[in-house]
């Protein structure tokens, strides 16, 4: 069989972006990933906020893709039906230290480019944001920040791929690179892959990738952070995202709304060396709480629905590390750390630009489109079940399934029928949201497994969470006797 | 194109002991169109997954199976003329009594005079438990269990820890048990158990299982799915890793006032339900509420009960002859956590009966119902559990009105007394020092 023309290794939201980039030209391209669906590693457990990049560094790699991405974005969100929402955020100060600092971060953001940030006094601060603490020193109102579905701006990304030739490979571990002089073979449990360039966008894991190719060596460390939900009363006592004032190591923990409607704390900051451990420490837990009821005392009347750990992918660098070695067609992407959201679009242009230079061959698909179609629901719209017209015309969207947050069954079938279908039950979640809500899957598990075993002609027991190893069910009880 | 609107006298929502006790009793009165709502495909509510023993014992003086008794509560509800809707969802329910639903039948709203709010409670889900840990595969509550073995006869794992030892809890064991799902074991927080006895005997003993009260779940560890969950002995701090597949949170019942909070009734902090007063009218003329929405599990004799009061109350209302007095507030003093109903009106005739739960196990309880110092009634127990409400009967019309209510309850803490369970590696692999445990157990019963 033909190799591909580019084959990318991860399917988190760097690797999705680059392959609907890639998908504009005539090219065989493929994206590969160990998990049984896109947007499954940092990409998945992320604060969900487009940056403006006005606390980056002043002339880095990141700081002028964080600023393209944000650009993107804009275009981006509306054309894949990406839910974007622009609450601003507020960076506040509650120290004395801390305001004076604030000045330094507005000076930092005009030489990054954003101009429109300004210093609100304490007053100020308080009459838009009343529910804050009665500490509060001073402000920094910065309107372009953004909060955004994360999972969609993966998953449309990889849709609009997919419905332009993309192929995805997933829950396929590349355990073994041979590269051979025009090509390289990506051998997974289930094939061997073989492909003129690679891309290595495994984030996390992308040192293990650019080993496995025999590329120098990459350093990439996780950093794990913890984040808290709050049921969607809570929404109410906040109207941009409150930044705390940012320290070397992170942009600390802030309290931002999302586009589901719930309230978001997070994230903590700890550096450790085990990329599998997504556990929530008690430690983390009380530091959440305690920052978040520093800013905002209401808090602790406020119901928490979720609790969620992901890991940033630290590299050894303080900027992004992309690297195109045209002599060797590998593309190394790592290091891109907690704006990796944000910037994916810009830093997709970025590695197209360079594969250009560096001789891959270009020529516009002409059945490309930009744009996908419209799903039946997305964050901030109303459910298709209260639409009379819609329910009429497919009664499957009057079949409500979870409660909490009013999915149908309508919902979930698209889900499992789109160009990328969802293969689990988290899939599933993070398509539609269903047991995302306050009662956290009380109602909803069963019906789910029911629908996925049904729609996927498989035996109940084979659907999983998230891939192999993560079976809901452990097959038919005793008395069923085998048959249902 | 707007969803139609129908006009009826009264919207259930709802179709468990407490909704169709309710549209039985309004149905009799002669009003119009009764609607019951609910989003299963069965009426009946918990009782209809439930296969166990033990239903409707006070109103059909016999223990029925769940789903027997949720048959007949249906049935008795359809013969007086209810009309019994199922697979409706309701989406929203708004100040002026329009009730919206949704189905595969299409949109459909509802005009009523009187909205019964029946919505029931839920079990607190993992996050607000145990927040410690992964999330991986494997992580239920004892509803889903219910469905995964009753409805679809699937295991949900090879062994289970059960969390809670509430009735739900301990019957779950059983249920697992006999389907093929060992229970490495129980764990409850508390020192005492909190289910009856009757359900240790008949569903824990039997299958050698050790219950260790006194514990906490701290952690949940395993990757893609469970692996093992945390426990710590509070007594001696020591933590102990239990291997297993499978967590089962059980019991801890939250009422589920979603639909409540939106219809802008409001909401007692200390119930988690809707503030009601013994017509259990809620803040919002025409809208009442009864059963475990009010206050979390409860029997569901006592969920039908309220629904029948509520069902008359609601009746009288629609026929202009419930008056709106201004009512009072039953205040909480000594070991009262929470009080159903929260207000009440005073000159209103008849016995109202209070449901008063603790903040901590007690015993000796004595209950007192005092107006403006004066005692006016009170009752006396054994011993009260936070779990399950004690009831109080007072007569009316002893409270003055604009006079100052208060319910006390004092009895003695029941100090920690924790099982002795061993280390949880020293044990055999499965079940030994069950009997001990249950033994020092079978004091909460």
């Amino acid at each position: 069989m033909e190799p591909f023309d580019v084959l990318i290794v991860g399917a988190g939201v760097v690797g999705c972006a680059l392959a609907r980039e890639l998908a504009r030209y005539r090219l065989r391209v493929g994206v590969v990933d160990r998990e049984a669906d896109v947007a499954e590693g940092t990409s998945k457990a992320n604060s969900a906020i487009v940056h403006t990049g006005f606390d980056a560094k002043p002339g880095s790699l990141e700081s002028r893709l964080v600023r393209r991405g944000h650009a993107l974005w804009t275009e981006l969100a509306p054309a894949l039906h990406v839910t974007l929402e622009r609450p601003g955020a507020l960076v506040v100060a509650v120290s004395d230290d801390q305001l004076a600092a604030l000045e330094a971060l507005r000076d930092n953001g005009r030489r990054n480019g954003v101009t429109d940030l300004r210093v609100l006094s304490r007053e100020e601060v308080l009459r838009r944001e009343p529910a804050l603490t009665c500490d509060v020193r001073g402000g920094l109102d910065v309107p372009g920040e953004s909060i955004i579905d994360p999972f969609a701006a993966v998953i449309a990304q990889a849709e609009n791929a997919a419905a332009a030739g993309v192929e995805f490979f997933l829950g396929e571990p590349v355990q073994e690179l041979r590269a051979q002089p025009d090509r390289y073979c990506a051998v997974t449990p289930r094939q061997t892959l073989e492909a003129r360039w690679l891309v290595d966008a495994a984030g996390l894991w992308s040192d293990e990738i650019a080993g496995l190719a025999g590329w120098r060596e990459v350093r990439v460390t996780p950093r794990k952070g913890e984040f808290v939900v709050f049921d969607k009363p809570a929404r109410r006592l906040v109207h941009h995202i409150l930044l705390p004032v940012p320290t070397k190591i992170s942009k600390g923990i802030l309290i931002a709304p999302t586009v589901f409607g719930n309230l978001l704390l997070g994230p903590t900051a700890v550096d450790g060396t085990d990329k599998t451990d997504l556990s929530l420490t008690a430690d983390g837990f009380s530091t959440l709480l305690r920052a978040g009821r520093r800013f905002l005392p209401a808090l602790q009347h406020e119901a928490i629905v979720a609790t969620y750990v992901g890991l940033r992918a630290v590299g050894a660098g303080s900027d992004y590390g992309i690297e195109v070695d045209g002599a060797r067609r590998l593309v190394v992407i790592s290091g891109i750390r907690s704006t990796g959201l944000t910037a994916s679009p810009a830093i997709a242009e970025e590695v197209v630009t360079r594969l250009r230079d560096a001789g891959l061959v270009l020529r516009p698909n002409p059945g490309y489109r930009p744009d996908r179609p419209a799903p039946a629901w997305r964050p901030g719209h109303p459910r298709p079940c209260a639409d009379p017209d819609r329910v009429a015309r497919a009664p499957a969207y009057g079949r409500v399934v979870c409660l909490c947050e009013s999915v149908s069954e309508g919902e979930i079938l698209d889900a499992m029928r789109s160009p990328l279908p969802a293969r689990t039950l988290d899939g599933i979640k993070k398509r539609t949201w269903a047991m995302a809500g306050r009662c956290q899957a009380y109602y909803c598990t069963a019906d789910l497994l029911v629908l996925l075993a049904r729609q996927r002609g498989v035996p109940l027991a084979s659907i999983t969470k998230r891939g192999v190893g993560s079976e809901l069910t452990t097959g038919p009880t005793r008395t069923a006797g085998g048959t249902r | 194109m707007p969803a139609p609107v129908q006009d009826v006298a009264a919207v259930i929502v709802g179709a468990g002991p407490a909704g169709l006790g309710a549209a039985a009793r309004l149905a009799r009165c002669g009003l119009g169109p009764i609607v019951v709502l609910d989003r299963e495909a069965q009426p009946g509510g918990l009782p209809a997954q439930s296969e166990h023993h033990g239903f409707g014992l006070r109103r059909y003086k016999r223990p029925l199976r769940g789903f027997d008794y949720a048959a007949r509560l249906a049935s008795a509800a359809t013969r007086a003329g209810v009309d019994v809707r199922l697979q409706t969802t309701v989406l929203r329910v708004t100040p002026d009594r329009t009730v919206l639903t949704t189905s595969a039948g299409g949109v459909l709203g509802y005009r009523a005079r009187v909205v019964i709010l029946a919505t029931g409670c839920r079990e607190a889900p993992r996050p607000l438990r145990s927040a410690a840990g992964t999330r991986p595969a494997g992580i239920y509550n004892t509803a889903v269990v219910h469905r995964l073995l009753g409805l679809l006869h699937e295991r949900p794992g090879r062994r289970a820890v059960v969390v809670g030892s509430e009735d739900v809890g301990l019957m779950a064991v059983r249920l697992l048990e006999r389907s093929g799902t060992r229970v490495a074991a129980v764990i409850e927080e508390l020192p005492y158990l909190l289910g009856y006895r009757v359900n240790l005997l008949y569903s824990v003993i039997p299958f050698r299982v050790p219950v260790l009260l006194g514990h906490a779940v701290v952690g949940i560890v395993g990757h893609r799915r469970v692996e093992g969950v945390d426990v710590r002995a509070l007594s001696t701090g020591q933590v102990t890793r239990i291997p297993c597949d499978t967590v089962v949170f059980s019991g801890r019942f939250l009422p589920e006032s979603g639909l409540a909070r939106e219809a802008e009734v409001a909401l007692d902090p200390r119930t988690g339900g809707p503030i009601v007063d013994q017509h259990y009218r809620t803040s919002i003329p025409g809208i009442f509420a009864c059963g475990n929405v009010l206050h979390g599990a409860e029997s569901s004799d006592t969920a039908f009960d309220e629904g029948v009061r509520c069902g008359e109350a609601a009746a009288a209302y629609a026929a202009g002859r419930l008056a709106d007095v201004e009512s009072v507030w039953c205040e909480g003093c000594g070991h009262v956590a929470a009080i159903v109903p929260q207000r009440l009106t005073p000159g209103a005739r008849g016995i109202v009966r209070l449901l008063v739960r603790p903040d901590a196990p007690l015993a000796g309880v004595t209950i007192s119902a005092r107006c403006d110092g004066k005692r006016i009634g009170g009752a006396w127990r054994p011993w009260a559990m936070p779990h399950r409400a004690s009831t109080v009967l007072l007569r009316l019309p002893l409270v003055p009105r604009g006079g100052r209510l208060q319910i006390d309850m004092r009895g003695h803490i029941r100090g920690p007394r924790y099982a002795s369970a061993a280390p949880f590696d020293a044990l055999p692999p499965q079940r030994s020092g069950a009997f001990q445990a249950a033994q020092t157990a079978g004091d909460g019963g």
